[in-house]
């Protein structure tokens, strides 16, 4: 599928964010952002929902937390039991700080892990830079065709209000830009 | 939809810069050659590293008899900087963590270098237990594995089993959390360097970035994640090691503040830490106006809350001992103040509590060569109070028969050289190979002003 | 107080006062047929009523001390919680009083008191009561002047008075971490005098704070609701006092764990006994009640964000952490006071009722005494315009 693209580039994330804004509001498509850093309110600008990597994060935490708890009751009361210390061979108080070592240790690599397989970060993967200065000091909106009301010079027009320096349309093919 | 900011606030970025100047001034050091300054640097830290090389290969070779412990007191030099050393990797979680969620912006300046230190701090750490246990090629049997002795398993009751989790947790976390930071700033370092192997391994090393909003959406969410996960981690660890000491029934070492107050001392002793290598490597790397004196400043005050909080904790120790009306308790006490290593309890006194207060005086804040100083004091100050901590409650305990003295070897204070070799080592090597400090965070943090003639457009206009 | 600033009408003002009035004549009553539980309830209503208004001074002057910004809309309604720090203490002060000669240590016999010394010296009654009443005018003194500034800076010219305001504040926290860590043992850990914990001061704390911040959330939600900073206490605040009852009541969670665990782990018989008449007896369900009414609900429920930004979720969790103070309050108290027996009647319901009515009304009044949106605030922008 291809489909039509415009490309345009800001200096400033105020810009970006008022013209990323201006456009959503006219109803056009957004097709994403490029940024050299997290441009703080962007993401509402262009109306993203809340990342549900949370949640990732939470049941890897939880697991960890219950599965180490029931790995240590199992070697210390049930697999071998010793006593040590004349403590009860189940101790929930001696238990608890390994268990939370766990929690914190496969939350953060769940939520971690989860977010390369989202995002589709890998090593070895060919970065698409769309502008080589996305990294350093430009800001690129994309926006995309969905319907006639994608009138290039239209856009490019309310896009110049917004101090873009540059637009350019291009045809997105195979589906590079997501 | 930009935030307000006060207009009381400080500019965290000086100097009028663009985004393309943060870029070029943060990854110049890392495209030229090392400077004469750096040399030196290095050649003293790897020598400083091969002399504890040397002392390690001989102290596994003959054993850790050459230490100078004995039944008394077995525990000396080496939990000393173990704790020492988890200690002042602590300030890095903190920076990164802890005030990413006061959204203290200032942070940015320095958290990178933080993190890294973090990093190597407790790899410092790790040596010196993995090396007491006199095979340390039989570490992995702490890990708990199905093996052929029956299936015997590790101890989970014991709190020296608690830290192996709770050190290794902290190391992969740290590393990760450091590592996920470095992303987008690899992605810079690849698209502005030369063909060659450096733009081939930072592109491998970012993931293919492309700075996608969408990505960069989650990637907030999981850095926050991180952020929270991390800061409990940063209580925990040091709350474990505390209780490495507070679980034992041994005066001075059995008192239920040790958790919190180990916390804070070994945050007040990483900041010290970030302080004194931040005020060299801002000169050095001519990082001036992104380290301003008001980041200084600012973690002058943060060291000296700091050490206003551990002053506490020994206060309330002292309170407690002669409050509780035990005898074992308050004869510690005054074992401590007054007894045999006395010299080294006023020292940690004086640089811990007594010092730091001067921090109270803006003149002294903004001051950097006195900070510097105060802070390589505060460094000197929490290394005595681990051997404090160890060594006084160990050398004179209950049974007046076996009280012992400790003198530390040559082999136990070459090895201290030695991981301080092998610290300093690894921060010259990192301000080589990775920026310094955190360029998508400065930049998105400063929020710098626009350059040129074009004029803002409101979001009335917009509308 | 002018009518046009008043926050709550006349007739719910009556009946505040009314149930303040009803609360102490029953618990007055009381003292006829269980003299021991109303001693308790007194000293658990004052100490936490006062600690709500210390944690008003401690919340003004940790953001003054870090710069921070994001509270300054809201600022008025940790200074009116400083409103209840005379009132609480008055009540404190003679509950104190009412039991100083048995309070604490007693030295049975004559003679040699040996490594007891300064148990004996520092728990006599005299220089117990000169300490209380010295925490407690250092208490309302700062308050004062840390509310006084703020109410001051309403009249001047908006210039950068926010470093004298830091400078004071940190003072402030210096005596507030000493005197609130002996105030703790004096009043409450020495119900126990042969036992200690040097973890006692930060218990206090860890305590303290999270009550105040969960008032705060209710007061924010109850002002907004009625009028007086509607618009101006955001979601995005609402949100952040969220983030921070998480973290507190996670470090409530911490501390409490921290000292049981040590205690547990090293069985000595002179630190054990805290726990065995408390764990051991008829109260471990109380115990195990506090865990989850201070740290599993607040925990579990606040975690989603969208939680933290809900005002109804909010104030129940809110509710549910004051509910939780008092029950921790109650298990410190009740059983070196009261005895192995955990109990729930007229007393306790009277000092309830009779203690929130009061605070309610201190709240009003102090609230009512200056704008309800500080004047010429250099932060108040950036405080209504960010994000959490």
């Amino acid at each position: 599928m291809s489909n039509r693209l415009l490309l345009a580039t800001f200096e400033h994330e105020d810009d970006l964010l008022a013209a990323t804004t201006a456009v959503r509001k006219k109803g056009l498509h957004i097709v994403d952002a490029f940024t050299p850093y997290a441009v703080h309110g962007l993401d509402r600008a262009m109306g993203l929902r809340q990342s549900r990597l949370t949640w990732v994060c939470f049941i890897c935490g939880i697991t960890g937390a219950l599965g180490m708890l029931w790995f240590e009751h199992w070697t210390a009361s049930v697999s071998w039991p010793i006593d040590v210390g004349g403590k009860p061979w189940n101790s929930l108080p001696s238990d608890v700080p390994v268990a939370f070592e766990a929690a914190v240790l496969l939350g953060g690599f769940g939520s971690v892990f989860a977010l390369f397989g989202v995002s589709r970060l890998y090593p070895g993967k060919r970065a698409h830079v769309i502008r080589p200065r996305i990294t350093d000091d430009q800001f690129v909106l994309v926006i995309g065709e969905t319907d006639a009301a994608f009138e290039v010079s239209v856009i490019e027009r309310l896009l110049r209000d917004y101090n873009a320096v540059e637009t350019e349309e291009q045809i997105d093919e195979g589906g590079r830009i997501r | 939809m930009s935030e307000q900011t006060s207009p009381l606030r400080p500019p965290l970025v000086t100097g009028d810069k663009t985004l393309g100047d943060v870029t070029r001034d943060i990854t110049a050091p890392m495209a030229g050659k090392p400077t004469g300054l750096w040399w030196a640097a290095f050649a003293i830290s790897s020598t400083a590293l091969l002399i504890g090389v040397a002392a390690v290969w001989y102290q596994i070779a003959t054993g850790i008899g050459t230490w100078g412990l004995n039944r008394t007191v077995g525990w000396g030099f080496d939990i000393t900087n173990f704790v020492f050393w988890v200690g002042i990797g602590h300030a890095g979680t903190l920076i990164s963590a802890v005030l990413f969620l006061f959204r203290q912006k200032w942070r940015t300046a320095v958290n990178r270098s933080a993190e890294a230190m973090t990093l190597f701090a407790v790899m410092c750490a790790g040596l010196f237990p993995l090396i007491h246990m006199g095979r340390p090629w039989l570490c992995y049997w702490m890990m708990p594995y199905p093996n052929t002795r029956g299936s015997l398993w590790v101890n989970f009751k014991s709190p020296l089993l608690w830290d192996v989790f709770a050190i290794s947790t902290y190391l992969l976390i740290s590393a990760v959390f450091w590592y996920v930071g470095l992303i987008p700033d690899l992605a810079t370092i690849r698209d502005r360097s030369e063909p060659g192997w450096k733009r081939r391994i930072s592109a491998i090393l970012s993931l293919g970035w492309d700075g996608s909003a969408r990505t960069w959406h989650r990637y907030e969410t999981v850095y926050l994640l991180l952020a929270g996960l991390a800061t409990p981690l940063v209580f925990s660890v040091h709350t474990i090691v505390s209780m490495d000491f507070a679980t034992a029934v041994i005066p001075g070492w059995h008192t239920t503040i040790f958790p919190p107050y180990f916390v804070a001392g070994a945050i007040f002793s990483g900041l010290a830490m970030v302080l004194t290598l931040m005020l060299i490597a801002r000169k050095v790397m001519h990082l001036e106006d992104y380290v301003t004196p008001k980041h200084i400043e600012r973690m002058s005050q943060l060291m000296l809350s700091m050490g206003c909080i551990v002053g506490l904790a020994y206060g309330t120790e002292f309170f407690m001992a002669a409050y509780s009306g035990n005898p074992y308790e308050q004869f510690v006490f005054k074992n401590r103040a007054f007894g045999p290593l006395s010299w080294a309890y006023w020292t940690m006194v004086s640089c811990n509590v007594l010092i730091p207060q001067l921090l109270w005086f803006k003149k002294v804040r903004t001051t950097l060569p006195l900070v510097f100083v105060i802070a390589i004091l505060v460094n000197v100050g929490m290394w005595f109070e681990r051997f404090v901590i160890i060594v006084t409650s160990l050398h004179r305990d209950f049974l007046p028969s076996s009280w012992a003295h400790y003198i530390p070897t040559s082999i136990e204070i070459a090895t201290l050289i030695g991981s301080f070799g092998l610290f300093f080592t690894c921060f010259l090597l990192f301000c080589r190979v990775a920026p310094a400090i955190a360029i998508a965070e400065v930049k998105g943090a400063a929020h710098l002003p626009r350059r040129g003639g074009a004029t803002a457009v409101s979001e009335e206009q917009a509308a | 107080m002018t009518s046009s600033n008043a926050v709550i009408s006349r007739a719910s003002a009556r009946k505040l006062v009314v149930a303040t009035v009803a609360g102490a004549v029953l618990l007055a009553l009381s003292t006829l047929f269980a003299p021991d539980r109303v001693w308790a309830n007194l000293l658990v209503g004052s100490y936490y009523l006062i600690t709500l208004g210390l944690g008003g001074v401690l919340f003004i002057a940790l953001t003054n001390v870090c710069g921070g910004g994001w509270q300054a809309a809201f600022r008025r309604v940790p200074e009116a919680m400083t409103g209840v720090l005379p009132v609480a203490g008055v009540i404190l002060l003679a509950t104190l009083a009412m039991r100083l000669g048995e309070y604490g240590w007693h030295h049975h016999g004559e003679g040699d008191v040996g490594t007891f010394w300064f148990k004996e010296l520092w728990l006599d009654p005299k220089f117990l009561a000169v300490r209380a009443v010295a925490y407690v005018l250092l208490w309302i003194a700062f308050a004062r002047a840390l509310v006084g500034r703020s109410h001051r800076q309403d009249t001047l010219p908006p210039t950068s008075n926010a470093r004298i305001h830091a400078g004071m504040s940190s003072v402030f926290l210096a005596v507030f971490a000493i005197t609130i860590s002996l105030a703790g043992a004096d009043w409450i850990m020495a119900l126990e005098p042969m036992w200690f914990s040097t973890m006692w001061g930060v218990y206090q704390f860890s305590g303290l704070i999270q009550a105040t911040l969960a008032v705060m959330i209710v007061a924010c939600v109850l002002l907004r609701r009625q009028g007086a900073l509607e618009g101006v206490f955001t979601d995005e605040h609402l949100h952040d006092l969220g983030k921070l009852l998480l973290g507190f009541s996670c470090f409530w969670m911490y501390i409490w764990f921290s000292q049981y665990m040590l205690i547990w782990y090293a069985n000595l018989p002179e630190e054990t006994s805290y726990f065995i008449s408390r764990t051991h007896t008829a109260w471990a369900p109380v115990v195990v009640g506090s865990i989850v009414l201070n740290w599993i609900v607040p925990f579990f429920v606040l975690l989603p964000r969208p939680c933290k930004r809900s005002e109804s979720i909010m104030l129940k969790v809110a509710a549910v952490v004051l509910v939780g103070r008092w029950v921790d309050l109650s298990v410190m108290v009740f059983p070196p006071v009261v005895g192995d027996l955990p109990v729930f009647g007229i007393p306790e319901l009277a000092s309830i009722v009779s203690m929130s009515g009061l605070f309610g009304l201190l709240f009003a009044q102090t609230f009512s005494s200056a704008a309800p949106v500080p004047r010429n605030e250099p932060f108040l922008e950036e405080s209504l315009h960010y994000h959490a």
